[in-house]
């Protein structure tokens, strides 16, 4: 069968009416398309009209400047004994990760939806789970803490990582071209956001006391995701009651 | 493409051309004219946030005709809610169901309310082949999938369009001169 409809000729023949006889509701909505388009102004304009692989790469780009920031300048006390090929294996699972959750963020409107994806990408929060519960592979002072101190050290790395997951967030935002649903156009964000945070933190945090490592560093994306469920939870809520 | 680089005068015109063919799958989908032109406004400045996007070996039409299913879906998200408004005479009537004789205009009104009772997937795959004259593969290219998984969910349409419709399903093929049904989606021949 041909690729081409036998009526596509019909088709065309409407695109030309469409231009011989101009609807005057048509001529609204592209007067309205051209206020819109002229107040598309500022950095944020600019950055989302970027092309989609130039948005992915400057976005990844600024999640690996301030993982290599940290590990530059505030490294893990344990760097020295910590088993190197276990860090970066890590680094690297979550970091791809990280793409990831980025690249299906800034997914143009103009490809496929792929039904889905949203549950996939909430699945990547499981990864830090997992690695937290990997096998100790060597004692630091820090182990040795007990689980008390290490909940109280938790709460300090869950705000830390939350500083960070907003700021990757309100970087995303500026480059995100909207046009979503806001549970799942947020969802990879703060996913992608839980995931750079527990990256930083593995980078410079040395407590790897199981606990704490759950619920200082794994949890971060998890407690995102729940405030962004509970807001979704709370706005259906107050359109029910209008 | 002229617009890719800033003509917007090629704006105009991509507007001219493709927003009635839009607003009246919007339309039809959505039955509700507000709501139809607030996507079609969204459609073109997604086009404009999305120019560099474009690539030119790519077709133009079934790249616009994503952005405005997409953002179709996500209206349906957002609202939580599929079409419930009836059809009624004044919609059919513009979305181009003219009365050039009653009997007429009562089939093709039948086969908008028989298309309104299928799954929503084979009714957008025979709208779009159908009314909006997309080919198999265009439509492949807007859906994400291949032109042979397209041909038998509209096939499967079809026939459930021919179950509900009986020998009511108007002779859609005749009407426009030069639509003749396509083989492999002919719903007289279904298992």
């Amino acid at each position: 069968m041909s690729s081409r409809t036998p009526h596509r000729a019909r088709s065309e023949s409407s695109e030309n009416a469409g231009l011989g006889r101009p609807d005057p509701g048509l001529e609204a909505v592209l007067t309205r398309v051209e206020q819109s388009i002229a107040s598309e102004r500022g950095v944020r304009a600019w950055l989302r009209s970027r092309s989609t692989s130039s948005r992915v790469v400057s976005m990844c780009a600024l999640v690996a400047v301030l993982a290599l920031s940290h590990l530059a300048w505030a490294r893990r006390a344990d760097w020295a004994v910590y088993p190197a090929g276990r860090l970066v294996l890590i680094a690297a699972v979550h970091a791809l990760a990280v793409v990831y959750s980025i690249r299906v963020f800034l997914a143009p409107l103009t490809e496929p939806q792929r039904p889905g994806r949203a549950s996939w990408v909430a699945g990547l929060l499981l990864l830090p789970v997992f690695a937290a519960l990997l096998p100790e592979l060597h004692t630091t002072p820090a182990d040795q803490l007990e689980t008390s101190a290490s909940v109280r050290a938790a709460a300090s790395c869950f705000f830390y990582g939350g500083l960070v997951v907003v700021s990757v967030c309100a970087v995303l935002w500026c480059a995100d071209r909207g046009g979503r649903a806001w549970l799942v156009g947020a969802l990879p964000a703060v996913v992608g956001a839980g995931l750079s945070a527990y990256l930083v933190l593995q980078l410079h945090c040395a407590n790897d006391n199981r606990v704490h490592l759950l619920l200082g560093h794994a949890s971060i994306g998890f407690a995102w995701l729940v405030l962004l469920l509970g807001l979704r939870a709370l706005g259906l809520a107050f359109q029910r009651s209008k | 493409m002229a617009y890719a680089s800033g003509d917007s005068v090629a704006f105009q015109e991509l507007f001219r051309r493709y927003a009635p063919l839009l607003q009246r799958m919007l339309l039809r989908q959505l039955r509700v004219r507000e709501e139809a032109h607030d996507l079609l406004q969204q459609t073109f400045l997604q086009l404009h946030r999305a120019r560099l996007d474009f690539d030119a070996r790519q077709r133009f039409r079934p790249w616009i005709f994503t952005i405005a299913l997409n953002l179709k879906r996500e209206h349906w998200r957002r609202a939580r809610r599929r079409p419930e408004a009836p059809l009624d005479d004044a919609m059919l009537a513009e979305l181009g169901v003219d009365a050039r004789g009653a009997k007429r205009w009562e089939a093709r009104r039948d086969l908008l309310h028989g298309l309104a009772t299928l799954r929503p997937e084979q009714r957008e795959v025979i709208e779009l082949h159908w009314f909006e004259g997309l080919s198999f593969g265009e439509i492949g290219a807007c859906l994400g999938l291949t032109a042979n998984a397209v041909k038998v969910r509209a096939h499967r349409g079809y026939v459930g369009l021919r179950e509900r419709l009986g020998d009511d399903l108007p002779p859609l093929e005749a009407e426009s001169g030069n639509r003749e049904p396509s083989p492999g989606i002919d719903p007289g021949s279904g298992p």
